[in-house]
């Protein structure tokens, strides 16, 4: 690669990953001086059983629960995280336990927010790199593998209002802690599995072609997407019965996650959030949809990086043409979303996922005012990002 | 190996004096101010006969309130969408709904030089937004206009993603928009 003339990278947080890590959640908390825990999950996850086991955590500790906060919608919300802060102030909690997917753990981000920027709306804190004070102690703890929010300083959450979904970035919002247990993403449908991992495939893949890749956040995106080559498909396929290929997923959300928080992502997020805002297309879905896309209108100005994930990818490189390297890479990554279809009905187009052809140009609109697009290869305007829909529908 | 140049390692040296440093940050302020205030000149002028911007304000609220600045204590510039233009209000912060700022003087040093761009400095981390990330983007898309009929192409083909090309018309409107600089920048010096 090309050395870049500046680059940072912060990833603060303390992982601990394993089986029954879960078991650590008391004795982190003590760590950290905190007794009371506002676990923020959603429905989905209360009705796999999948807070039992964070309960059962506690048994014995002298820690506590306060309150199970189950109402975190599909996509976080201005209004869930505004409500989600009055409770844990009335609750008396020092710490926010996010439980779930990236829904439910960004909605603590935006609730924690509020609480530390002594506002009581989420919409007054727009911006990026904005918040300055100290945020609550968090732990995260992923039930899927995807969307790596764990180990992230973004938070992605709907405005009610304008319906458009915002992004949140600054340095405090990295939560103190991330907990991997396997178990907690074991029962997650094939489909969802799916469609978590490509997101989790789009981070890495992104954050190695953008504007501020760098040597760190690249180790991160290599290793990450190699665990995706090997163990999407199996984690897809076996389900609970393949405990190895789970891990190994969130393993890999984890590490994606680590790279894109430093060097972000780019036109796959854009339209995908768009699409999310516009025609609620599950945002790992639209990520999987768009990614191959994406990365043919990227092709002129990074064929090289592309090509370069070739092999990590699991395909063999032939010849030196960076241009058919990338070509490669983005036939891997059809071969991998097509194996995916084949075993749970993944949709590979944009039609097939509830987008109808009349709202391109609105998701366009609203995709050329997203700001993951700052951080793009190459610029992206509305005719640009409508032709990339098109294609993918 | 990285090599200093004879220059640098003069200003490396100057810079373990205490007043060298005072008198190099009141510089790089009074530079920025007066580059500030040249860019509220040229959003005027530009918004005024750019086509592109015309269609980028159309889709703004009336009234918009952005400023330009550098953190912690500035300079800052305030600007207002009035009409189908953008006009500068004045130095200072006037409560804007809306800021996009440096995090310090050397990162706007950068880009005020033009040695670096905006998209690049934002990407690097030197760049604070407060207020919505959408209407940033628009503010933002504004301003890679305004740069696209001021700087020469050189400079857009080092700072710009994909380097903007004018067309023969175009020329004629960056014509106009040299000639009608002039009274902007006499209005905000003066």
């Amino acid at each position: 690669m090309n050395m870049p003339n500046f680059y940072q990278h912060y990833c603060p947080g303390r992982i601990i990953a394993g089986y029954d890590a879960l078991k650590k959640i008391p004795s982190l908390m003590d760590r950290l001086g905190c007794k009371t825990a506002m676990v923020v999950t959603d429905k989905g996850v209360v009705a796999a059983g999948l807070i039992k086991h964070v309960e059962a955590a506690f048994e014995g500790a002298d820690c506590s629960i306060a309150h199970v906060f189950d109402e975190s919608p599909p996509d976080s919300s201005n209004i869930a995280s505004n409500k989600l802060a009055g409770l844990f102030k009335g609750y008396k909690c020092d710490l926010f336990l996010a439980v779930g997917g990236g829904s439910a753990l960004d909605t603590a981000k935006g609730a924690n927010i509020v609480i530390s920027q002594k506002s009581d709306d989420l919409l007054n804190i727009q911006g990026a790199e904005n918040i300055e004070a100290d945020l609550l102690p968090t732990i995260a703890v992923p039930t899927t593998a995807g969307t790596g929010s764990e180990v992230t300083k973004a938070a992605v959450i709907y405005n009610e209002e304008k319906k458009v979904k915002m992004l949140f970035s600054a340095d405090k919002l990295y939560p103190t802690m991330a907990v991997l247990d396997p178990k907690m993403s074991a029962t997650v449908p094939p489909k969802i599995t799916a469609a978590t991992g490509l997101d989790a495939l789009t981070h890495s893949i992104e954050a190695f072609i953008n504007l501020q890749k760098n040597p760190i956040d690249d180790a991160y995106a290599v290793a990450a997407i190699e665990l995706i080559a090997k163990y999407i498909v199996r984690a897809t396929e076996n389900g609970a019965s393949d405990m190895e290929a789970r891990f190994g997923m969130a393993n890999a959300a984890l590490m994606a996650g680590a790279a894109f928080s430093n060097s972000m992502v780019g036109i796959v997020h854009s339209l995908a959030h768009a699409c999310g805002a516009v025609c609620h297309v599950p945002h790992g879905l639209a990520n999987g949809i768009l990614l191959p896309w994406s990365l043919e209108y990227n092709l002129p100005r990074v064929a090289e990086y592309i090509g370069q994930l070739c092999e990590p990818l699991g395909c063999e490189q032939t010849g030196s043409d960076p241009l058919e390297q990338a070509r490669l890479t983005i036939r891997a990554i059809r071969d991998l979303e097509e194996r995916l279809n084949g075993v749970c009905g993944l949709p590979l187009r944009l039609k097939d996922a509830g987008v109808s052809g009349d709202k391109l140009p609105m998701v366009a609109r609203v995709a050329v005012n997203d700001g993951c697009l700052m951080y793009n290869p190459l610029e992206v305007g509305y005719e640009d990002a409508l032709r990339v829909l098109r294609n993918a529908f | 190996m990285l090599e200093l140049t004879r220059f640098e390692k003069t200003m490396i040296s100057a810079r373990k004096f205490p007043v060298w440093r005072r008198m190099e940050t009141k510089a790089k302020r009074v530079y920025l101010a007066m580059a500030l205030r040249t860019f509220g000149a040229a959003f005027e002028a530009v918004t005024a006969s750019s086509k592109e911007c015309e269609n980028e304000l159309s889709q703004w609220e009336e009234g918009r309130r952005f400023a330009l600045g550098v953190e912690p204590s500035g300079p800052y510039i305030t600007l207002e969408k009035k009409g189908r233009k953008i006009r500068m209000i004045g130095t200072g912060l006037k409560e804007p709904v809306l800021s996009i700022v440096f995090k310090n003087l050397d990162s706007a040093m950068m880009v005020y030089t033009t040695y670096m761009g905006v998209v690049q400095a934002t990407a690097e981390n030197r760049a604070v937004i407060r207020g919505d990330n959408g209407k940033a983007m628009e503010v933002i898309r504004v301003l890679e206009i305004i740069m696209t009929y001021l700087l020469p192409g050189f400079i857009l083909r080092k700072n710009f993603r994909t380097a903007p090309t004018l067309s023969a018309p175009q020329y004629l409107v960056m014509l106009r928009i040299y000639v009608s600089l002039v009274p902007s920048l006499v209005k905000t010096f003066f």
